[in-house]
């Protein structure tokens, strides 16, 4: 009985979920998980490094990998793609004209083979001080990071804001919800 | 996540879709005609695609309730009632549908989902009894375990009803296949109903007595009782079962007492999951004395021999201590480390506690660590055992216990990964003892980098994640990494302790020096340390290798080690020991010293006291010899004594590559040897030896006995490998600047040498090693003022280009192409001559007509080789098919007298030779040769006019001369009936060659084979 097949064994039966949180530098990423854990939010210098975090939520226990968005951690993120439920994609709403940039990295890592099937939860975050039509907004991340066109991954896409705490848990549930629709109907 | 399970995530849509479309048909759910044979194939199609699921069956889920509403649709349409006795094959094959989503998914899952209509009982029952197949009888027992959970007494439906079930569940918990575990569930939830009391009462006082046990002597029945059992415990309550708790409880410790280790496994499982449910039925008894009791029986059968037992025994055992106060809790884990039998066991961390890996009991120690980490998974433990937990796991993640040919041990790793995994995930850093915390770090990392084990390492670092994701910030503070660097540290350890390299041994062991480099020293001494005490020295061979690798490696990038202490501290240590290792470790080290600084006398004792026994040592004893030797001869100019060369003479009798490989080494520095080891030398290489062989390039022996050993390439007795060893020698002797002018030519033939063996046609190695000895040699053989050496080796690289291995073939065409400086428009390698073959003969021929169509010597040359890939028996067809076409090619493009020339030059080959016809390789030769012709003939070769194919019949004819050879008669008689047909005036003589053999040839199969080629005579002219 070999500790990995341990592991794996008992993620489905006490209800681990692993999440990735990933997304370019400065989107916000670890502000969010602070923000779930009711940490105080108001000073997070740049992710450099990682940090691993349980949330237990409806009887789940996520556990969250936050990786920094530095551009040279990039290489850096296919080395945690195992057994990972879902991934958190963070989006700045506030520098938009990295959407491209978002779309590259995006594309980049959905080529990993050890993502296959893992689902896909999209947060445009800082959405508290955005100014402009949120449907507009949610159209363009949608058409730039290419979503329709999916092919085994659920997707969902959220604004929301680490600050105010907006449409976090919403995240939460959607995550939830997929995990048993997939996993625990039964 | 491993492969299986990508595969799965990435097509479990489709394969779905695939499910659904397949149940469509099974289950007979549109209008159209049905057809058993489309259904069967439709069924192994939908076996299949729910295969796949396997891996991850939870992926099911989402549409597995619609799948099984529709089996139970199809079912009760068309298999259920009275007159549907005619759909037989139907309703055995929708059961086989339900058993196949049971047998992926889980009976429970699948269960869950089937309907509760209990109008069906009746019909469900009698069906049952009238069902043939096992898949049937599984189903509604399925079914029916589901029916009868029905709210109101069953009785109401009809009185008999109770009786009828509880009869049937009986009958087929005695049964062997899948129907027991549909029964057990059946009998499980109707035991558990209330209005059932009265069976219940009777199942258990009737078979859980120890007379009926003993009397039962079937293992199946006893399984599906205990199963039952077992269901019983989890669906019903105290109160139900209050009278019964005690019977079950004293059958089983009874039996338990009596023959703990002669239970069979399966039996035992159950015991233990039963105890396991019977123990929180006590403690809402508050019998803790039967707690105990059963405790005490968990805590023996964790040192059982089956994996799976200790397993379950150590979830059982943890899941009584969630249930049970800390202090109960704690009178566990002071029973299970009891178990461990280490003495002065404190309350805190202790990094030295007294665990020996040689004596200790694996099994023991692999169920407690198991039931350990389900502790701390579940977060049982307080601190202070956290800190033991860690004392115990600092020492048992390196325990490894050696039997005589392997060693035991990974499994105790594996558990110690897994508590540390356990502790790390679970609990936060205000619980962890610091100094735990970085002992451990330390430990894991050296495992992921030493262990042998792929899966440790692996285990290890998957444990390092958890740790430094989770309490990177308050470790690296800890060992003193500046708060700036910390978010480097743990980047770049996870980095480098990447899932694909700890899947290669070599390259794991690389990681310390790019630790070293990349992360300021990070736990160099730590790797030291390890590599010093216990990697150097490790039992196993290669892993041995590895760190003596590794820590010269370590040393030479830090001055924070004095190598000439350590090699001081290794030398008295293999003065006392003579531990293995230590001598390898030494000579790696010493390449870091400066030249000529080293007091040879301290290491005289060390070679002089060694010993090698050709028959009882290890050959990695004398290679360790080798390299030292090696070392103090090439660095700190040391001459070998008598007595060491008679050592090494001795060592290099045993036939491994790693000896050879050394002892090369070692003959390119030594540089006299007395006149006695040259002798003793050359009788090794005459003597088969192929280290002696391999070595002399680099020997002073060629100089002095240079025509001995070019002596020795002529004696075909001796070995091929030998012999291509010798070439190779002699290749590097001559690189060397050795001086062999006036053997060339002799040298060029071994070209020609087709040695064949029972292994085969062995003579390429040495041809081979010829070709690479004129290729890297190329002044030498290929001298300007030398046109006959010149035009010798062109004909006989033509001729091997051509052949049919495909190794030789590309070595001796790339060759060619240099010596000749063609410029070539397309690259020729391996994977042309695999996949695209007739592109190189094509190339070769175009090569061959535009230099040495006109060139007789060196045409037959070409077509000696040719005719080999064209027709030899050796070939494979599509040699021989790429051989044939692109000579059709390029034949079309020839003028008339060029094709009259060319198969001049190859029905030439054809002539009886006196000085060959004995030669074996001439006679197969020329048997490939007409195969070739025959072929070409069979393809309908247009052969010019004015050539008279005349010559062909009379070659052919001489060939079938004396001859019984099978595979030459049948190749001239397929000859003769081809020409003859192409003109039967011409070649009248065919006709009559084939009578001939026909009636008169001594061999019953030639005259059938000759009367076979008469028949298709006469059918073609009756055409």
């Amino acid at each position: 009985m070999g500790l990995l097949s341990i592991i794996r064994k008992q993620k489905l039966k006490e209800k681990e979920v692993r999440v990735l949180m990933l997304g370019l530098d400065n989107s916000g990423k670890t502000t969010i998980v602070k923000s779930l854990l009711h940490k105080d939010i108001k000073e997070i210098s740049p992710t450099m490094g990682f940090n691993i975090d349980t949330i237990s939520y409806k009887g789940f226990n996520m556990n969250i990998w936050d990786i920094g968005g530095q551009s040279s951690l990039r290489t850096f993120w296919f080395n945690y793609f195992e057994k990972t439920d879902f991934l958190v994609w963070v989006i700045d709403s506030s520098s938009l004209q990295r959407l491209s940039e978002n779309f590259k990295e995006f594309d980049k890592v959905l080529k990993e083979d050890r993502l296959a099937g893992c689902g896909l939860l999209i947060l445009i975050n800082k959405i508290d001080v955005y100014q402009g039509d949120t449907e507009k907004l949610k159209e363009a991340v949608i058409n730039t990071l290419q979503l329709q066109k999916l092919e085994n991954h659920c997707w969902n896409l959220l604004c929301c804001s680490a600050y105010s705490g907006k449409n976090l848990t919403k995240g939460m549930d959607w995550i939830v919800d997929e995990y048993e629709r997939k996993y625990y109907i039964i | 996540m491993d492969s299986d399970d990508l595969g799965i995530s990435k097509i479990a849509d489709k394969l779905l879709n695939e499910i659904e479309g397949s149940l469509r048909l099974i289950l007979r759910e549109s209008d159209d005609s049905f057809d058993d044979g489309e259904e069967m194939k439709e069924y192994n199609k939908f076996t299949k695609s729910i295969e796949q699921f396997q891996p991850l069956p939870q992926l099911l889920d989402s549409r597995l309730r619609n799948f099984i509403n529709r089996v139970i649709q199809s079912y009760t349409n068309n298999c259920l009632y009275d007159g549907h006795d005619e759909n037989q094959q139907l309703s055995i094959r929708i059961a086989k549908v339900f058993y196949q989503f049971s047998k992926v998914r889980g009976t429970k899952p699948v269960s869950n989902c089937l309907s509760s209509d209990i109008s069906l009982i009746g019909y469900v029952l009698r069906r049952i009894e009238s069902a043939d197949a096992w898949e049937e009888h599984f189903f509604l027992l399925m079914w029916l375990s589901v029916l009868i959970l029905a709210p109101f007494p069953l009785v109401k439906l009809d009185p008999m009803l109770p009786e009828n079930i509880y009869q049937l569940g009986f009958r087929y918990l005695r049964t062997g296949g899948k129907e027991r575990d549909a029964a057990s569930i059946l009998m499980a939830r109707f035991l558990s109903r209330v209005d059932n009391y009265r069976y219940l009462d009777c199942f258990i006082s009737e078979y859980f007595n120890s007379i009926s046990w003993n009397l039962e002597s079937n293992v199946m029945i006893k399984m599906g009782m205990l199963s039952t059992v077992n269901r019983l415990l989890k669906v019903t309550t105290l109160d139900q079962l209050r009278n019964h708790l005690d019977m079950i409880f004293l059958l089983i410790s009874n039996l338990l007492n009596e023959d703990r280790r002669g239970l069979p496994s399966s039996i035992l499982r159950l015991f233990i999951k039963i105890l396991g449910k019977l123990s929180l039925f006590f403690l809402k008894q508050e019998r803790y004395d039967s707690i105990e009791d059963i405790l005490t029986h968990l805590l023996h059968l964790l040192s059982h021999n089956d994996t799976v037992i200790r397993y379950c025994v150590a979830k059982q055992i943890s899941k009584i201590g969630q249930h049970l106060d800390p202090d109960s809790r704690n009178v566990i884990l002071e029973a299970l480390v009891q178990l461990l039998g280490i003495s002065h066991l404190s309350k805190g961390f202790q990094d030295n506690l007294d665990i020996n890996s040689e004596t200790i009991d694996i099994q023991s120690y692999h169920g407690v660590l198991l039931t350990l980490g389900e502790f701390c998974r579940l977060r049982l433990m307080t601190t202070e055992w956290i800190s033991i937990t860690s004392s115990v796991v600092h020492r048992t993640l390196f325990v490894e216990q050696h039997r005589l040919t392997y060693s035991a041990g990974s499994n105790v790793r594996d558990a110690s990964c897994f508590d540390c995994w356990s502790i790390f995930k679970k609990y936060h850093d205000s619980e962890l003892p610091i100094i735990a915390v970085v002992t451990l770090f330390k430990d894991l990392m050296l495992s992921s980098c030493f262990d042998g084990d792929l899966m440790i390492r692996r285990a290890a670092s998957a444990t390092l994640q958890e740790l430094i994701g989770r309490h990177g910030d308050r470790l690296f503070l800890q060992l003193s990494i500046p708060t700036d660097s910390i978010s480097r540290y743990k980047v770049r350890l996870i980095e480098i302790l990447d899932y694909t390299v700890l899947g290669h041994t070599q390259k794991s062991y690389q990681l310390p020096i790019q630790i070293y480099s990349e992360l300021d020293e990070l736990l160099y001494s730590e790797f030291m340390k390890y590599l010093l005490e216990s990697g150097i020295k490790n039992y196993n061979y290669s892993l041995r290798k590895l760190s003596a690798q590794c820590l010269r490696r370590m040393a030479q990038i830090s001055d924070r080690s004095d190598v000439n202490v350590i090699i001081d501290g290794l030398r008295t240590e293999l003065l006392e020991t003579s531990a293995e290792g230590l001598m390898y470790s030494i000579a790696e080290l010493l390449t870091l010293l400066p030249s000529n600084s080293v007091d040879l006398s301290l290491y005289s004792s060390i070679l002089s006291n060694f010993t090698f026994d050709f028959h009882r040592d290890g050959f990695h004893k004398g290679e360790e010899y080798l390299h030292l030797l090696r070392g103090l001869v090439k660095r700190f100019s040391l001459e070998p004594t008598l007595f060491e060369l008679e050592t090494v003479f001795n060592i290099i009798r045993c036939d491994r590559e790693e000896i050879i490989s050394e002892f090369v080494r070692l003959a390119s520095v030594l540089n006299d040897i007395p006149e006695k080891y040259a002798n003793k030398w050359l009788y090794y290489v005459r003597n088969g030896n192929l280290a002696s062989a391999k070595a002399l390039g680099y020997s002073s022996i060629m100089t002095l006995k240079n025509s001995e050993v070019l002596g020795l390439l002529h004696k075909n007795q001796l070995d091929a490998k030998l012999r291509s060893s010798l070439v190779d020698s002699i290749s590097i002797f001559l690189q060397r600047g050795g001086n062999l002018n006036g053997h060339q030519e002799e040298l060029i033939d071994q070209l020609d040498d087709y040695t064949v063996t029972n292994k085969g046609d062995v003579g390429s190695f040495i041809r081979l090693s010829a070709i690479d000895m004129i290729s890297t040699n190329r002044r030498y053989f290929w001298d300007e003022s030398s046109i006959n050496l010149r035009m010798q080796i062109e004909k006989k690289l033509l001729r091997l280009a051509c052949e049919v291995m495909d190794n030789v073939k590309l070595a001796a065409f790339s060759l060619l192409t240099e010596l000749k400086g063609w410029k070539l428009q397309q690259q020729i390698d391996q994977s042309v001559l695999l996949h695209n073959p007739e592109q190189y003969f094509i190339l070769l021929l175009k090569i061959y007509d535009a230099n040495y169509l006109q060139d007789e010597e060196c045409s037959t040359e070409f077509w000696k080789g040719f005719s080999f890939s064209g027709g030899s028996s050796q070939a494979v067809d599509l040699t021989i098919n790429a051989a044939v076409y692109a000579f059709l090619r390029s034949w079309e493009e020839l003028a008339d007298t060029q094709k009259c020339s060319l198969l001049g030059i190859i029905l030439s080959l054809l002539r009886a030779s006196k000085i060959h016809h004995k030669n074996p390789r001439f006679v197969k030769m020329q048997t490939s040769c007409l195969n070739f012709v025959c072929n070409l003939l069979e393809l309908n070769l247009q052969v010019p006019p004015e050539f008279d194919l005349k010559v062909l019949f009379v070659r052919t004819y001489n060939l079938t001369l004396g001859t019984s050879k099978i595979s030459r008669l049948s190749v001239a008689i397929r000859t003769l009936t081809n020409l003859y047909l192409r003109d039967e005036n011409t070649f009248k003589g065919c006709k009559g060659r084939l009578e001939w053999l026909g009636e008169k040839h001594h061999s019953e199969k030639v005259k059938a084979m000759a009367l076979e080629g008469l028949k298709e005579i006469e059918f073609e002219q009756n055409k």
